[in-house]
Parts: C-alpha cells; sequence; structure tokens
C-alpha cells in the first residue's frame, strides 16, 4: 500500500518503448559509430595542429646546402663564404652551420645512429634564420651563392611546408568527411529503429491519438526515447576512446619520434571532442521526433 | 451537438459500410446505437469519435464540422470525449492508476490535485486496493471497470460506449449504466453503441437503428416505452 499512497504526477512512458522492438539495439550500434566518430574528430584536430606547428616551425628558416668539397679545410672555407654572403642580407637574423653530429642526428630517423655522416658524401648544411615578415631576396641570393661557391642551394622550405599543409589539409578534410557518414550513419540507424517502433507499437499510437494526444505528443516521446538510448550508446563509444587513446600511445611509442607527433589537444579541442557524443544524441532524438512526426501525420 | 447529414463511409475501395446517415443528437441526451451484427455500429462510434473521416456527408461535433476540420485540431475535440472500448484498450505496461490518468495527461492536466482525483474515482469504482497493480493482473470485470474510469476521469463533455457489456452479467451492465445515466444527468451527453435489447428496454431513451449501414429510425427518438405504448 505504501506505494500507492502518493499519486505519481511526473513523466510517464505512455508508449512501451523499450520493453519490446528493436530499439534496445540502439546503444549498441551507436557505441561504436561514436568511436569512430570521436576518433576522427581528433585524429582531425591532431592534423590541424600538426599542420600549424609545421607552419611555425618552417617559416622563417631556410637551409643552405653545400656539395661536400673533398677535403676538410674546403669544407670549412666554403662554409666561411657562405656564411659571410648571406650575414650581408639585412633580412637574415642568424646564420649557423650545422655540426658534423647535428647533421648526424638530423639523418638518425632515416640511417640508423650507427652510421656517422663522414662516411658518406653528405652535404655541409648551414641553418638559416631570418624576419618572417620581410623575406629575403633567396633567388637572387642562391645566384650569388652559386657564384662563390659551385653547387651550394638554397631551400626556403616553401615548397615543401606547401606540400605538407595540402597533405594535412587533405587528410583533415577526408576525417571529417568519415565523421559526417558515421554520424549520419548512426542517425539513419536510429531513425530506421524509430520507424520500426512506429509499426511495432501502432495500437498504442491508435489508442492515444483516440484519446486526444497530439502527433507532437507522441512523437515527443519517441524522440526523448532515442535520444537517451543513443546517448548511452554514446557514453560508452567515447568511453571506449578515452580506454583506446593510451593504448595507441604506448603502441606509437615504438616508432621513432621523427614520424609522429606530439599528442597535445588544447581545452578548446577537448570541448569539441566532448560535443560529438553530444552530437550524436542531440542529431538521434531530434532526427527520431521528425521522422516520427512525419509518419504519425499519415495516420487518420 | 452532434449532427450527421448524408454520412458514407467506405474502406478503401470497397462498398460503403455507411450510407446516407443522417441524424442529430443534441446535447446533454442519452442515445443507444443497436442494429444487428455488421449494421455499422462500430465504424458510426470511430465517426462520432473523430478515428475516421466520412468519404462523404458532413459530420458536426462540439459544432465543427469534423469532416472538414484540420487534422491537427482534432486532438483538442477529441480531448473532450471519453470512449470506452468493447476490448478495453488497457495500456498493459502501466499501472491502473497510470491508465486511468492519461487523459489528463494528454490535455496536460496531470497535476497532484487531479491525480488525487484519480485515486479518489479508482476508490469509487471499487479499486482503491489496485492502484499500482498492471491490467493483466486484473479480471475481466476489473479491467473493464479500469476502461471506464479512464473515460470518465477527465470529466469529457460526450462519452463514448462501444459494447460496454459484452463481457458482463446484467446485474454488473446495470450497475455500469447507471453511471452512465449518472454522468449524463450531470450534462455528459451518452451514445453507448450496444446489442443488448434487454438493456436498451430497460433504460428506456433514444435508440439509433443500424441496419446495413443505414438509419432506420432517424434521431430524435421517442423512448422505447413510448413506441411500444404507441
Amino acid at each position: 500500500m505504501a506505494k500507492q499512497a502518493t499519486p505519481r504526477v511526473g513523466r510517464v512512458a505512455d508508449i512501451p518503448l523499450g520493453s519490446v522492438g528493436p530499439d534496445r539495439m540502439i546503444p549498441f550500434l551507436v557505441a561504436p559509430m561514436t568511436f569512430l566518430a570521436v576518433l576522427l574528430t581528433i585524429v582531425a584536430l591532431e592534423t590541424d595542429n600538426l599542420a600549424k606547428r609545421w607552419h611555425t616551425d618552417l617559416t622563417g628558416r631556410a637551409t643552405v646546402q653545400i656539395p661536400p668539397q673533398g677535403t676538410p679545410s674546403a669544407d670549412d672555407q666554403a662554409i666561411r663564404k657562405a656564411v659571410a654572403l648571406l650575414a650581408q642580407a639585412p633580412e637574415i637574423q642568424s646564420v649557423a652551420p650545422l655540426s658534423t653530429s647535428q647533421v648526424d642526428l638530423l639523418l638518425s630517423p632515416w640511417l640508423g645512429s650507427e652510421l656517422q655522416s663522414a662516411e658518406l658524401p653528405v652535404p655541409l648544411v648551414i641553418d638559416v634564420q631570418y624576419d618572417r615578415d620581410t623575406e629575403p631576396d633567396f633567388a637572387g641570393l642562391s645566384a650569388r651563392l652559386g657564384e662563390i661557391v659551385p653547387g651550394a642551394t638554397i631551400d626556403d622550405h616553401a615548397g615543401a611546408l606547401a606540400d605538407l599543409l595540402e597533405a594535412a589539409d587533405s587528410l583533415r578534410t577526408i576525417a571529417i568527411a568519415l565523421i559526417l557518414i558515421v554520424l549520419t550513419t548512426a542517425v539513419a540507424v536510429v531513425v530506421a529503429i524509430v520507424m520500426a517502433g512506429l509499426v511495432i507499437h501502432r495500437p498504442v499510437i491508435e489508442l492515444l491519438h483516440v484519446c486526444g494526444a497530439s502527433d507532437r505528443y507522441i512523437a515527443n516521446q519517441f524522440g526523448v526515447h532515442a535520444m537517451w538510448r543513443a546517448a548511452r550508446g554514446a557514453v560508452i563509444g567515447a568511453a571506449l576512446v578515452l580506454l583506446f587513446l593510451p593504448l595507441a600511445a604506448t603502441w606509437l611509442s615504438g616508432f621513432r619520434q621523427a614520424f609522429v607527433p606530439e599528442f597535445g589537444l588544447r581545452v578548446d579541442q577537448w570541448i569539441m571532442i566532448c560535443a560529438v557524443p553530444l552530437c550524436m544524441a542531440l542529431a538521434s532524438g531530434l532526427f527520431a521526433q521528425i521522422v516520427a512526426r512525419a509518419l504519425l501525420a499519415r495516420l487518420p | 451537438m452532434i449532427r450527421f447529414q448524408r454520412v458514407g463511409l467506405r474502406y478503401g475501395k470497397g462498398a460503403e459500410v455507411l450510407s446516407d446517415v443522417s441524424f442529430t443528437i443534441e446535447k446533454g441526451s442519452f442515445h443507444f446505437v443497436t442494429g444487428p451484427s455488421g449494421a455499422g455500429k462500430t465504424s458510426l462510434m470511430q465517426l462520432i469519435g473523430l478515428a475516421l473521416r466520412p468519404s462523404r456527408g458532413s459530420i458536426e461535433i462540439f459544432g465543427k464540422d469534423v469532416s472538414k476540420t484540420r487534422r491537427s485540431q482534432l486532438p483538442e475535440l477529441r480531448r473532450r470525449m471519453g470512449i470506452i472500448f468493447q476490448d478495453f484498450r488497457l495500456l498493459d505496461h502501466l499501472t491502473v492508476r497510470d491508465n486511468v490518468a492519461l487523459p489528463l495527461r494528454l490535455d496536460g492536466r496531470m497535476k497532484l490535485d487531479n491525480a488525487r482525483q484519480v485515486d479518489e474515482l479508482l476508490r469509487w469504482v471499487g479499486l482503491g486496493d489496485r492502484l499500482g497493480d498492471h491490467p493483466a493482473r486484473l479480471s475481466g470485470g476489473e479491467q473493464q471497470r479500469v476502461a471506464v474510469a479512464r473515460a470518465v476521469v477527465h470529466r469529457p463533455d460526450l462519452l463514448l460506449a462501444d459494447e460496454p457489456t459484452g463481457n458482463l452479467d446484467d446485474a454488473v451492465a446495470m450497475r455500469l449504466f447507471r453511471l452512465f445515466k449518472e454522468l449524463n444527468r450531470m450534462g455528459t451527453t451518452v451514445i453507448v453503441a450496444t446489442h443488448n435489447q434487454t438493456i436498451i428496454e430497460r433504460l428506456d431513451e433514444p435508440v439509433v437503428m443500424l441496419e446495413k449501414g443505414r438509419v432506420l429510425v432517424p434521431a430524435p427518438f421517442e423512448p422505447v416505452s413510448n413506441r411500444a405504448a404507441g
């Protein structure tokens, strides 16, 4: 008798959604979709960060390469000539020849740490830093440099940077397209399940209609139910990503540092990632409601 | 209050199940709809209950021509009605209390006072100790009382009952009709579809007689006793 003492005035599910029908599957279908969508979002954001990092690192820097001159003294002389020429340009802020060990370090991801550059005809390298706002006349400098040190070239990284940024842009576009496909598929699955629910619960819906329920009232029950079910799946999917990330980090740590970018997301980017499961749940609920309302409108 | 004018109804492309049905039922009256099986009683009740639209003709309910009313306006009219179905149509996943409170929820009136009103009504129909039970645990008679309580809890302007005595013995059926009469006395228009001639004779109220989809005796009608006397 105790449970009968206070009449219930809160929300009551007039349609037995969840007790029968395929909508029980919603969390299991939405969870993997959310997992993929969140992972792709992280890839897109990390690619964006990486592109910005490349841009920052490579803009304002140039590399001078001088072919090996045959003897250490000839190498030193060539470097001195090149440094003297470069230092005359007012836009250039610093000119720093790289030591053999620094060149070895640069080449180690490709050649390994055991191989010494001295054993190979590796070019002599000078690192040049210039004012980002006033780029030097690299074409003129390169021509003059070639006159005093035959074979020497200046690479301002513009071509390489453009290629890298284009590659990053393509990767980001693909990731965003995949996110949209995954989200659309997840919502479409939820909507299809809601459509099946409308058929399964047709007798109850007809009763509610006859008792005076509006399409909006009924569609709202489908929408809210789909939203909570999808939210459950979305939370599971997002949690799986959080479990997956440390595993992925462990796995990637086996690669050489030069090939794997440093992982680091800003707070606003984490907020964007958190918005993915939220969007998944809200979109599922919204579209479930819209479709339910459209189908209910066909009833007498 | 309810006016049918040359109403026809067909399902799909089939033959008309109701043809040229015309009658008027005044506000606050009590009417029976009767006729042999297949005469079209249930279809007529569904038209009045706005579950179906006529194929032709016009139907006026609560002062509105419902054959032309927009679909979005029908729920508001339906909420002014209470309907008792032959098969009760209770929601098995809800408790007795939540079943009865359905019309109040749909009308946005499920406040605490109205919730108490639900409990009082259920006590009044003898189900005060079954508030938290589900319909599957109730007997046929108890389920019917829940269906009746659901139909009247929101004090409808129009009460429709389709074969409400189908599974009841005469004593229980008469008790049910005393409830209908009481609601009618309080101003509710009551329309009962039944083929139970004993009840019709006893209550002595006007009758809409249907046969093969047509009205044999147009309303307004004389009470059965008057017709017998005449």
